[in-house]
Order: structure tokens, then sequence, then C-alpha cells
């Protein structure tokens, strides 16, 4: 249903009837505003992905960062390309797995050493980065995706 | 120049990727229903799995060596390929596509320091999809291949050639005498085109490595073994030489009735090198986001 042609006399044409063509093939009437300037919809790949090269999906499982607004069962964007900086909610690498974190530069305080942690919500233990569990990471998520269905 | 730079030991750095345990340990990937080893990290090769061996020839190491098989994921390897075509793209104006984890980049007229570039490149590809590679430089194709076969050899086997070369390797930058030592410690099945038959045969005529078969005379490697083998050992040479060998070569072919009536065998004779890979070509459907979606667990 692509041309004028389509439309046999007396089809209902309206709401439940078949579109009309956005443009038609002969002119026969005045140019319309609002096809002359049409715009590119939004693409999600392009609204929330910054480098499409390095940019990954991962499921979410478990809730502990629900602080951060992470939910069991969220789509998370992994962007590769990012280094993570203090505050940045990141995947890492812990014992050859990966996992949703949050990385944390602190200075010494009451009863903590100075240094670098990923952190989740209490009462999960921080995980402290020492030179003998150096810190991976293998990306910095850069959105949540829930669904609400 | 032309720029080789393939992903090492790629399938298994896909799988290695979403599955960082996997690092460091013996790892296969095998083929559809689980029938040979179609990949194979460094320290399965160092525990002397075969290219393309049968899965029940090895599996016994499963037990007695940590050894480590996967199924083979295309889907994965088809978008991990994208990715990394993707980058490499950014740094030349030419790309050639050869396989899943080959591209030619073509680097003519580009005067930078061509091991920064290399060095540059293999980070990012390495930042952003997480897969090592290896990159060689060379005024051929065919030398270029090389050229990563060593970066590629030097970096898994130190003292196999010098540390400098390891990753990243550029023949363009080394002097002469520096570059027939490199040939002389390669064995000349390395270079591109020369198989398993092919090899045995040089071998039984006294030619052994690289060097030794740039040193032959190039008429009776002709007589002997192919044009082939006459064109790949010039393209080792001088890039010249190895476009006039074309040229002849075709010349020959359109004026011989007896070849072109058969073209199977010499077309055969010349399409690309045995296959011990797969060549899959990278797929296009997957869009780049929408990679197989491993979970991250935050418990």
């Amino acid at each position: 249903m692509d041309s004028p042609d389509d439309f046999a006399d007396g089809a209902p044409v309206g709401r439940d009837g078949p579109a009309a063509p956005p443009v038609r093939r002969t002119s026969s009437a005045f140019g319309t505003p609002g096809i002359d300037s049409t715009v590119r919809r939004h693409d999600l790949n392009d609204v929330f992905i910054r480098h499409q090269d390095a940019t990954f999906m991962m499921r979410a499982a478990g809730s502990d960062m629900r602080g951060d607004g992470i939910d069991d069962g969220d789509t998370l964007l992994v962007d590769r390309a990012l280094t993570a900086q203090h505050g940045s909610v990141v995947i890492a690498v812990v014992d050859g797995e990966l996992r949703v974190r949050r990385l944390e530069r602190a200075g010494a305080g009451r009863g903590r050493r100075a240094g670098v942690r990923l952190v989740a919500d209490a009462p999960v233990a921080p995980i402290e980065i020492t030179e003998d569990a150096p810190l991976e990471v293998w990306g910095v998520v850069t959105t949540v995706i829930k669904s609400l269905l | 120049m032309y720029a080789l730079i393939d992903g090492n030991n790629f399938y298994v750095s896909c799988e290695r990727v979403f599955a960082p345990r996997l690092l460091g340990k013996p790892v296969v990937v095998l083929s559809s229903n689980d029938g040979a080893c179609i990949a194979r990290s460094n320290e399965a090769k160092d525990l002397g799995v075969k290219m393309a061996q049968p899965w029940f020839q090895v599996r016994r190491l499963e037990k007695t060596a940590g050894l480590i098989a996967v199924s083979a994921n295309h889907e994965l390897y088809g978008d991990m390929s994208a990715r990394m075509m993707a980058i490499e793209a950014r740094y030349a104006p030419r790309q050639e596509i050869y396989s899943i984890d080959e591209s030619f980049l073509d680097f003519d007229g580009v005067r930078d320091d061509l091991v920064a570039v290399g060095r540059h490149m293999r980070a990012a590809i390495l930042q952003e999809t997480g897969i090592p590679t290896s990159v060689g430089f060379g005024a051929t194709k065919t030398l270029a291949k090389l050229a990563n076969n060593i970066a590629k050899t030097a970096d898994r086997k130190p003292g196999s050639y010098p540390a400098g070369l390891a990753q990243v390797c550029d023949f363009g930058r080394l002097p002469r005498d520096e570059l027939d030592a490199l040939f002389a410690a390669t064995d000349v099945g390395a270079v591109w085109g020369v198989g398993r038959k092919t090899t045995e045969r040089l071998k039984a005529g006294g030619v052994h490595t690289v060097l030794d078969l740039l040193r032959a005379d190039i008429t009776t490697l002709r007589r002997q073994f192919s044009v082939v083998l006459e064109k790949r050992c010039a393209s080792c040479t001088a890039p010249r030489a190895c476009r006039s060998t074309m040229r002849r070569r075709h010349a020959s072919r359109s004026s011989c009735r007896a070849r072109s009536a058969r073209p199977s065998r010499r077309s055969t004779a010349s399409s690309r090198p045995s296959a011990s890979s797969p060549r899959a070509r990278p797929s296009a459907c997957a869009s780049k986001a929408a990679s197989p979606a491993p979970s991250a667990s935050t418990s």
C-alpha cells in the first residue's frame, strides 16, 4: 500500500484505514512543512552509547547495588573506553568473576586506611584494592535500563 | 607499508573477555558438536594440543592438566571481530578484512612512526574489546604476515626473537643484516602460502629457513614448485618484483588455452593458504551493542 493507486474508490481512510504514504509520487498537491522538514527519529544507540565499539550490554544479577539504582535483572550498558574515576560504577574482575561495584578512592580516616576500594550496599563488605589483589576494571557502567513490564 | 593485525588465539581470547577465570589457564574452543579444537590458548599449545586436533584425543588433559574446553559461540566471535575491525579502521586509510580476526591496513604514504602507531592500535583494541593482538608491518602483505608471525612468537616464547619485536614488529625499521638474522631464525613454513607439503619438499632440498628461501634460485623454485611460491619468495624481497611476477602470471594464464580450460587447479593453488583456522566472515547482523549479554553479578 505505498502508492496512491492502492486506494480503491470508497475505501475507508482514517485511523483504521491504511496510512497515507508520506511522499506522493505525483506532485498534485502543495508541499507540507511537516514532510519537508522531517528529521531522523532518535536512535537509543546514539542517545546512550558514546563508544559504539567499546560498549557492551550486561544483565545485572542480585541486588547489592540497589543504592546505585541497579536492581536484579536490570540491563547495564558498559563502556570499556572510559577510565573509571572516584564514584564510577564499574564492572570489576574479582576472583575471576565480573562484579558490579562502585569505585571509591578514599583518604585515611577513622579506622580506615587510605586507598581504593570497591563498594556495594551495606552489609556487603567493601573489597580493598591492595598490591596483592590489584584493581581490574572491566568497564564503566554508563546506563541502567529498567523494564517496568 | 602494509600492516597485518590479528587477534591472539582469537576465539579463546573472546571467551576470556567474558569469563576472566579462564585467563592463565589452558583453554581450547571446540568446533560445532565439540568435534575438534579450533582455537587454543598459549597454555593449551604448551600442553601439546595441535590445531584442529579431535577433542577425544586431548580429552584426558581435562583431568591430568586442567585443560578447559569451551563450545564455540560464533555469534560472539562475529560481534567481537566487527568491533576489532572498526577500531583498526581508525588507523589507516584503507583496510582489507582478510578473515574473522585478521585485517590488512595499507599505510602507504603514512610517515608516522609505525611502531608507535601499532602499539597505540594494539592498546586501543585491548582496552575497548579486551582482545590481545599482534601487529606486523612489511612492504608487502607477505612480509606483513611474516612480521606479525615474529611479533606473536617473540611475545609467546621469550628468547625466540629480540624482545623489542614482541607484539609489534616493523620490518621497515630494521637494517638489512638484522632482517637477515630474523629470516635465518624463522622456519620456511612460516611464510604465507608455504604449506606443510611444500615445507617438507623445500627442506628435503636444503631450504630450511626464510633466508634459505630468499637465497634459493628463483627459477629453480618456479620449476620445482610453483609460480605461487616464486611469487611469495619475490614478495619477501621487493614489492616491485612481486608485482611484475603477478603480471606475468596473469599473462601466461590468459594465453594458455589448456590452463584456462581447466582453471580449477591453478586457482586452487593460488587461493588462500591452507585454512587451518576457520575463515568465517565477520557477520554484520549483530548490532554493536546487542552482543550476547553476559551477566555481571552484584552479589
